[in-house]
């Protein structure tokens, strides 16, 4: 019975309607005035444009539901054993609940919290942004290899790894370290191995560092990846483990589904470290230790990108071009997971703690 | 409990009445930079300008891992930001102005054109949000000087050689006349290479 009730409890101080008020403020200020820029608009072409013109406001309205959402349900989750020492010792401490059900019960209302208000925006944003159109899924790596120089006089061949691709795939390439000009010349081909037909072609400048993107059509296991550059005095690096694939999706509103899984994934994470952190530590330090790691884990990014929040700004990113953030990885739930069991266990530790010294 | 919460209110009131005195003390008239500022500008304050330059690392890192319309997007709202710093303005639109219209990198003439018509109304937005557009102009007939000295099958901008030079001296008598020191000395050397060219 209590236990339910501190699910039910959580729940609504997380919601308190001033939080909501501001909240959705911000919210509807951010999906409002968001419109993408109309050189970003040039730089994406006439095909694309649309994409962008959408993922411009899920961005903003995205980026604020992570990063307000996610503070203030840790903040929440920060003031709440502090709350329980202060407050609800009287009514809670004849009830005799095991610590590990307290804590997992607040958490639980916490991250249903997170649910709500993530199932709340994304239903607004996909409601607002308009009819959704088709887009591209971030998808597994391209290539195995780690990559090299590409030059004009050998032809640098790399295989595919991802098995057969559907028609509309798209392949993005990364170089960097271009030498021999400002506008370092690529050409790409992509080769069917069996037959040594020619799949997809470009030819592009990639500056000294910067993308090309094939658009494939349906893409048998093995294909070969050519690359050369065109003019014998330039030379890039290509780099293979930055190489993706985008697999065509029906309908670019699955980039909310995709920020929901990972907004409840980050604050159930946070919430439960906060709710540890708060368990041992005076609120102060608390508060400081916990917007240290979060700040370690936004600014870390792929370096550590199974780290809850380090992938945030890649999915933000992603958003922005109108396209679909992969789901968290399996690495990432599991960092999560064994975060989130690591705060709760902590929290417990230190209600079992408390009520030893009282 | 009742008089700990009168203290606190005490001690809330001091502070209220402490940051209005120090408001107030640090106020002056309008200046010409206060009045360009963006709403957002004046919304977030003091921290307008370390967030702007925040969103122009970002921006920056976007530049540099080739993702120009990611680029285009932190730039923007950086702007948005801090609009009055004219140097924020020349860099986004040296982008597109040497950047994306180079032939190097774009060779369709359409194209090139288009990113130098986008770069010159950014600087046309500029002249009208940033705090300083004497530098702007100053800028901006920089580029026009530079384009006619481009042969015509190269140049990203539509006219003769005479036509944007007499469009770069405007644009360096609109900085002298705001008052930017170097302006004057620019329009000079214009005017030679004009006479030069006219004979």
């Amino acid at each position: 019975m209590i236990l339910g009730g501190l699910v039910r409890l959580a729940l609504l101080r997380a919601l308190r309607p001033a939080a909501c008020v501001i909240g959705a403020a911000l919210f509807v200020w951010a999906l409002t005035t968001s419109r993408a820029s109309s050189i970003a608009l040039l730089g994406a072409g006439g095909e694309l444009a649309p994409l962008w013109e959408h993922g411009a406001r899920r961005a903003a309205a995205w980026t604020i539901v992570a990063l307000f959402g996610t503070g203030w349900l840790g903040l929440q989750a920060l003031l709440t054993l502090s709350g329980w020492r202060q407050r609800d010792v009287d009514w809670m401490a004849p009830r005799g609940a095991s610590a590990t059900g307290l804590v997992l019960s607040t958490w639980t209302g916490l991250a249903g919290a997170a649910l709500l208000v993530g199932l709340a925006s994304a239903a607004t944003v996909e409601l607002s942004t308009g009819p959704s159109s088709a887009s591209w899924v971030q998808g597994p790596r391209a290539l195995a290899g780690a990559g090299g120089w590409v030059e004009s006089d050998a032809v640098s061949k790399e295989r595919l790894t991802t098995g057969p691709l559907p028609r509309g795939t798209r392949l993005r390439l990364a170089f960097a370290f271009g030498s021999g000009g400002p506008q370092v010349r690529v050409r790409a081909l992509l080769v069917d191995p069996a037959r040594g037909s020619e799949l997809a072609r470009i030819e592009e400048s990639a500056g000294t560092r910067g993308e090309l993107e094939l658009v494939l059509p349906e893409c048998p296991e093995g294909a070969e990846l050519r690359l050369q550059t065109t003019d014998p005095e330039e030379r890039i690096y290509h780099d293979a483990a930055a190489a993706r694939v985008w697999l065509p999706v029906a309908h670019e509103s699955l980039a909310s589904l995709s920020m929901l899984a990972r907004l409840v994934l980050d604050v159930g994470a946070c919430c439960a470290l906060a709710l540890g952190l708060s368990g041992w530590f005076s609120a102060a330090s608390a508060v400081f230790t916990l917007l240290s790691l979060a700040l370690l884990a936004l600014l870390a990014g792929s370096s550590a990108g199974w780290l809850p929040l380090a992938g945030l700004g890649d999915a933000l990113r992603v958003l922005q071009e109108g396209r679909v953030p992969a789901l968290p990885s399996l690495s990432e739930i599991a960092a999560a997971a064994a975060l989130t069991v690591a705060g709760l266990a902590l929290a417990a530790a230190s209600l079992l703690r408390w009520r030893r010294e009282r | 409990m009742k008089r700990t919460r009168k203290v606190d209110l005490a001690l809330a009131l001091v502070c209220f009445a402490l940051a209005l005195a120090i408001t107030l003390a640090s106020w002056r008239p309008r200046s010409q930079a206060s009045e360009r500022a963006s709403l957002l500008e004046r919304f977030i304050g003091p921290f307008a300008g370390l967030a702007a330059s925040a969103q122009w690392v970002r921006a920056d890192l976007a530049l540099r891992e080739g993702r120009f319309g990611v680029f285009c997007e932190r730039a923007e709202t950086a702007l948005a930001l801090a609009p009055s710093d004219p140097q924020g303005w020349i860099y986004y639109a040296h982008q597109l102005l040497f950047e994306r219209a180079s032939p190097l990198r774009e060779p369709a003439r359409e194209l090139r054109e288009s990113w130098a018509r986008a770069g010159i109304e950014l600087l046309g937005r500029a002249e009208r949000e940033c705090a300083n557009p004497a530098e702007i102009w100053i800028y901006e007939g920089g580029i026009f000087a530079m384009w006619a000295e481009v042969p015509d099958e190269e140049r990203p901008w539509t006219g003769t050689a005479r036509e944007l030079r007499l469009q770069s001296l405007e644009a360096f008598a609109r900085a002298r006349a705001l008052g930017h020191p170097k302006a004057g000395m620019f329009e000079q050397a214009l005017r030679e290479r004009l006479d030069e060219t006219d004979r």
